[in-house]
């Protein structure tokens, strides 16, 4: 089981990683929103579910007090008349002779709101004296009546009747009053004798019916009721339906409860019913609610609740998309973009959106990528120069130009019998050629390289008869490094061409080369005319006549310059420094590498 | 397009929400309903419920006549002004069109004016009158009703009469007319006025009363009957005239005679006022000397009229409607049948 | 606004709004039923016998949240009027009908034919024909039979059926008859009209009155006209249930009372009609009857019939 769930959870987890950004945030979001809207409004609902039923619960005692201390007024106010009339008017007088009419009269009057009748009777059932109405009924047997009956049984007691109508008087035709009798046996003083009788005071129903009759809403969810001691219904809001047969109550189970709250079920449907026993009485006021009307409240808090969750999860996808849209989505298209990066489309359109962060990352991106494109422009424009320079060295080293006037030395030199000159210049020619070719490496050692400025120096002191002298200082510790070939003899060359065409013999081109500070100088220092700055700047940057071309080598001083550098670094290259008139100084600077060295870099390779 | 469509959707759905709103009650009355609520004070007098059986009546050919339905809701306080609050605050609720109350407590108006006042619903008062200060509360009370001192000086004008036609009324032909009088409610205006104002009235002629007696009755017939015989077992004989502040108490003084068996010639003269049915019935034959006619048929129409008018949006400017009574006697007893 | 961004301002619109429909019409139709409307047609509406009647109605209406309106028919309408007044209520949407048939053979095709297009209850007296409503009444035959029981044995009796137009006054003839030997039965009339005379002539030891309205008629008549005399020695019974008849069974000029259950009647009649248009259940309800005597009229539970509590 424990394993199934880890299983589970694990491709959950799996799932969930892999889906989209805009994916995982709807979820996730929606997720602890409805979590949090579900958990809060269950929490809520639930809450004011108790506060209701608290609620209710106060009501309902506030309600059963009122009524209570209605109830009580009433009954309070029927026994005092009754006191009143026993101990003020009847102990007083002597029935045989006297009338307490007056008396029972102004009680009347003083009371008549609620009640309906105060009469005396013998024990016999003679009526002695009554208020308002007099005229006795003739069928009316009162020693039969309840009220009667009770009274003459418990003499010490008063006894409140249930409500019923009135069998006494003779009223207008057809007027009838429901009362309730409240009946104690008293002793008359007849002509000083001690007779007995009942006194019974009737008070108005519609008294106690309108007290609870106000009580109670037209509601079928609750109500309050009244009954006597032994259960016996006083007042119910559905009174008249009882009575039809249409409904039932359990007031006869209600009348076995003590005062308090007690849960009953009845005819199916589940209550709580609340009993409190009135004073002096005896009779009992039930406040009856029906669970069901909590669940109707409920119902609706659900309802309410359920309506809540609705709108914010409506709201939650609106949120969705416009968090998706400012998002998410941004991200999602700059993933794309750098997706058609990975491709190489270092052309792409780079995404710029969203958020500012976003937005950020795009633009950097994009800088990045042009930076990128540049560097890869950079180079490719590198190696092409590179290709260019060496397709001109390569072009070069074997110029059929620059061989002629060389071979039409050596013919005449050996017309004239000059054998010797012949053989040094061809011999000089052949280590020039040799070098030349190095057998296709760029990079040769400095040594190589000085023998293949010597043999052309050599080669052109043949044809420019002491012109100019040449003196080579090098030091020995510099020869083992390399250096890119065909290096030095342009260099003289244009020292030749252009520093020597104005001596006349004075002309001295001298050759250094160095260590200075961890890289390598090669020096070539005439005396020749000089040139101007913008004469060198036009020199390096390959804008000037140069004295190679057709007639000479071929490779000019821009060439060389470019192509120590692209092979050494851009620290290294040509120095041209130069005075017009007095001389001109080309300094070559070479890094400290062997030949081994370059080769064992990756770089030496492509050589 | 789609902006278009999108406004048209906001406003259905508007729409659909309003008429969610309303909680579907599309069954409302007519606007040519008359809901007129009804509160009595007390079912049992005569007087009133005649009032009540002629408004009925009258309502019924009210709406034959002008083609409109009229819902009469009629209550009776059973003397509870409490009760009659109530019944007057559920006609409020029901938002009855107009208010018929007879008070229990003609003192204790107040919760009635406001009511109805806060409401807007006219409440005409009838036949129980309530102080001028009360009236001008708010322009929406009216009252129907008598004029209160002239019944109980016709009723003084017919013993004034009788008299002269019939001077063996005082029986023992002292000059003096010795009397009892049966009393409406202590304290209630109509009583104290009825009361005083016939003995004023039959002073002023110049003939001499003597009061043997009196009894509060209640205006009710049995609590008459037995003041009666209480007053009869005192005074018995003696007593020449009997003065009752409504016909329902005068039937009770003539309950007690009948049921003590004294012989009709016997009898002391006795007038009442309202001029019910059975009053009228009494007069007729002889029983009473005469009545004085509290026109209920008139003020029931009046109560209807002034209704209507009321219902249709007319201003009615005056407050007090009051009908003037008419003494009836053996005489004239026919024309009233 | 994006076009995705408008697509869901409308779902999330219409969702809204079938939620709140949902919640107004089902949340709420639990807790609040539709109110509906009823007329009740009664011959003399406004007459004291219907008190009980509607205040049983009223409590229903209550209950079931309905809406009464009663309307009048006069003793002295024709059918036509009647047929009128039905046609008329139910045009004015009334969505169900409780009537006081005043004539069940002169109403019946009427009433048979507008119980299946209306829900209609009909009280105490019914049409000859089945019809597709209810009928609501206490067992007319057995109320008859009821103050057969309770007569004298041997005695000539004289009977006021009440109109024959009235199936329910033949039921109740029918019942009194049951355990009757037809010499007994000196006359039967419908009415009061020629009652006096018919006394004088053919006098009976016990008057039968089978109907309320005609026993009102019979006590007005008797007190108008001072009567008494002519019944003291006759033992009356009725069927009905008036303040005045319960006055004068207490003095003892009326020996008895069939009160059929008024209140009863009123409820289940509301009470049918709501069923009809709620579950379209059509099934016949009988109420009870009480037997009321001098003797046992202030018993605690038979008190309450006859007098019934304050307004």
């Amino acid at each position: 089981m424990k394993r199934k769930f880890k299983g589970f959870m694990k491709h959950l987890i799996a799932y969930y990683s892999k889906r989209s950004l805009t994916l995982v945030i709807s979820m996730s979001f929606t997720l602890v929103a409805v979590l949090c809207v579900g958990i809060s409004s269950v929490v809520l609902a639930g809450y004011f579910s108790e506060k209701m039923e608290e609620e209710n619960a106060l009501n309902v005692n506030r309600v059963i007090s009122q009524v209570n201390n209605s109830i009580e007024t009433y009954v309070r106010g029927m026994m005092r008349i009754s006191d009143s009339i026993y101990y003020t008017a009847i102990k007083d007088i002597d029935i045989s002779k006297d009338s307490i009419a007056k008396e029972l009269n102004v009680l009347y009057e003083a009371n008549k709101d609620n009640l309906v009748s105060i009469a005396c009777y013998t024990k016999d059932g003679k009526l002695v004296a009554a208020t308002p109405v007099a005229t006795v009924k003739e069928n009316a047997d009162v020693t039969k009546q309840g009220w009667f009956v009770t009274a003459m049984n418990r003499v010490e007691n008063l006894h409140f009747s249930r409500p019923h109508v009135q069998n006494l008087f003779d009223y207008n035709p057809y007027r009838y009053y429901w009362v309730i009798s409240l009946s104690r046996a008293v002793i008359f003083n007849d002509n000083g004798q001690n007779e007995g009788g009942v006194l019974v005071v009737d008070m108005n129903y519609s008294g106690i019916e309108q007290v609870l009759r106000r009580m109670n809403l037209d509601d079928n969810k609750e109500y309050v009721y009244l009954m006597d001691g032994d259960g016996n219904i006083i007042y119910h809001p559905k009174h008249k339906l009882i009575n039809a047969g249409i409904m039932e109550e359990n007031n006869l189970s209600a009348a076995g409860y003590e005062d308090g709250s007690h849960d009953e079920e009845f005819q199916g449907e589940e209550r709580i019913v609340t009993v409190k026993t009135v004073g002096y009485t005896g009779w009992k006021i039930v406040y009856v609610v029906k669970r069901s009307s909590f669940e109707v409240a409920n119902t609706q808090i659900q309802w309410f609740v359920l309506f809540v969750v609705l709108i914010t999860m409506i709201l939650l996808v609106f949120v969705n998309q416009f968090i998706s849209l400012k998002v998410a989505k941004p991200i999602e298209d700059l993933d794309e973009s750098v997706k058609e990066l990975e491709k190489g489309n270092l052309d792409v359109d780079i995404y710029i959106g969203g958020t500012h962060e976003i937005k950020h990352l795009g633009q950097t991106l994009n800088t990045v990528v042009a930076r990128l494109r540049q560097l890869m422009e950079d180079v490719v424009r590198e190696q092409e120069e590179k290709r260019k320079s060496e397709l001109d060295a390569l072009q070069s080293q074997i110029n059929p130009h620059f061989l002629y006037n060389p071979l039409d030395a050596i013919v005449w030199m050996i017309e004239s019998e000059r054998y010797e000159e012949a053989i040094f210049m061809i011999t000089q020619l052949a280590s020039l050629f040799r070098i030349s070719l190095s057998k296709g490496r760029n990079v040769i050692s400095i040594e190589d390289e000085l023998t293949h400025a010597q043999n052309y120096m050599n080669i052109q002191k043949v044809r420019y008869r002491n012109k100019f002298q040449v003196e080579y200082h090098i030091e020995d510790s510099i020869r083992q490094y390399c250096t890119v070939k065909l290096v030095i003899q342009p260099i003289l060359e244009n020292a030749i061409y252009y520093g020597m065409e104005a001596m006349d013999g004075d002309g001295l081109i001298q050759v250094k080369g160095f260590e200075d500070n961890g890289k390598i100088q090669i020096h070539v220092i005439d005396n020749g005319l000089g040139m101007s700055s913008e004469q060198v700047e036009g020199l390096l940057s390959g804008t000037a006549k140069q004295a190679s071309g057709k007639k000479g080598s071929g490779v000019g001083l821009c060439n060389v310059h470019q192509r120590i550098r692209l092979r050494f670094g851009e620290e290294y290259g040509l120095k041209i420094t130069s005075v017009p008139d007095e001389g001109t100084d080309v300094c070559i600077c070479l890094p400290m590498l062997t030949c081994e060295e370059y080769y064992g870099k990756a770089g030496g390779k492509n050589d | 397009m789609n902006k278009r469509r999108l406004k048209m959707a906001v406003i259905l759905w508007m729409i659909l929400l309003c008429t969610g709103c309303t909680s579907g009650n599309s069954l409302k009355e007519k606007d040519s309903t008359m809901k007129i609520g009804i509160t009595i004070y007390n079912q049992y007098d005569t007087f009133i419920s005649s009032m009540v059986q002629e408004i009925m009546g009258y309502s019924q050919s009210m709406e034959e006549e002008k083609g409109m339905k009229i819902v009469l809701d009629i209550v009776s306080a059973a003397g509870s002004q409490t009760e009659q609050n109530d019944q007057v605050e559920k006609f409020v609720e029901n938002e009855y069109d107009i208010i018929f109350v007879n008070l229990v407590d003609r003192t204790d108006p107040s919760f009635i004016i406001e009511e109805a006042k806060s409401a807007g619903i006219p409440v005409i008062f009838f036949n129980r009158e309530l102080v001028e200060e009360d009236m001008e509360r708010w322009d929406g009370l009216y009252y129907v009703g008598a004029v209160t001192v002239e019944p109980a000086v016709m009723q003084g004008e017919i013993v004034v009469e009788a008299y002269e036609k019939n001077p063996s009324m005082d029986k023992n032909g002292d000059g003096i007319l010795q009397y009892v009088m049966l009393e409406g409610e202590a304290g209630h205006q109509d009583a104290i006025v009825r009361t005083e104002q016939s003995v004023a009235t039959i002073e002023e002629s110049g003939i001499s009363l003597e009061k043997l007696g009196y009894g509060i009755a209640n205006w009710d017939r049995s609590q008459a009957q037995t003041k009666m015989l209480e007053l009869y077992k005192e005074s018995g004989e003696r007593i020449e005239l009997v003065l009752a502040n409504n016909d329902d108490m005068a039937l009770g003084a003539i309950d007690a005679l009948e049921s003590l068996g004294i012989h009709k010639g016997q009898w002391p003269a006795i007038v009442g006022i309202d001029g019910t049915a059975v009053g009228m019935e009494a007069v007729k034959s002889g029983k009473m000397i005469g009545t004085v006619y509290n026109d209920a048929i008139g003020q029931a129409r009046a109560l209807m009229d002034i209704a209507y008018r009321l219902f249709q949006g007319e201003k009615v400017g005056e407050k007090y409607f009051r009908l003037p009574h008419s003494t009836i006697t053996q005489e004239n007893v026919m024309e009233y049948e | 606004m994006t076009k995705s961004m408008r697509n869901t301002l409308l779902g999330g619109m219409f969702i809204l709004l079938m939620a709140f429909l949902l919640y107004r019409f089902w949340g709420m139709e639990m807790t609040d039923k539709r109110s509906y409307r009823i007329s009740v047609i009664l011959e003399d509406a406004s007459s004291e016998r219907w008190k009980l009647f509607k205040e049983g109605m009223e409590q229903a209406a209550t209950e079931y949240h309905v809406e009464l309106e009663i309307c009048n028919i006069n003793e002295e309408d024709e059918i036509s009027v009647q047929e009128e007044i039905i046609a008329v209520q139910r045009e004015n949407r009334a969505d169900g009908i409780i009537l006081d048939c005043a004539d069940s053979s002169a109403l019946n095709d009427y009433v048979r034919e507008n119980s299946s297009i209306i829900p209609m209850v009909l009280v105490e007296n019914d049409i000859n024909d089945s019809f597709s409503g209810s009928y609501v009444s206490a067992n007319n035959r057995e109320m008859g039979k009821g103050i057969s029981e309770c007569i004298q044995k041997e005695s000539k009796i004289g009977i006021i059926s009440g109109y024959t137009s009235r199936n329910s006054n033949l039921d109740r003839l029918a019942g009194f008859k049951e355990n009757i030997s037809e010499e007994q039965i000196k006359w039967v009339l419908q009415d009061t009209s020629e009652l006096a005379d018919y006394v004088k002539r053919y006098p009976v030891d016990t008057l039968v009155i089978l109907e309320n309205v005609v026993a009102d008629e019979f006590i007005e008549q008797m007190q108008e006209k001072n009567q008494e005399g002519l019944y003291r020695n006759t033992e009356i019974w009725v069927i009905g249930n008036s303040n005045k008849l319960v006055y004068f069974l207490d003095k003892g000029m009326i020996n008895g009372m069939v009160v059929p259950n008024e209140f009863g009647m009123g409820y289940k009649a509301v009470e049918s009609v709501v069923n009809i248009i709620h579950d379209n259940q059509v099934r016949d309800e009988e109420v009870s009857y009480t037997v009321i005597t001098r003797e046992n009229m202030y018993d605690s539970d038979i008190q309450r019939i006859i007098f019934p509590i304050v307004q």
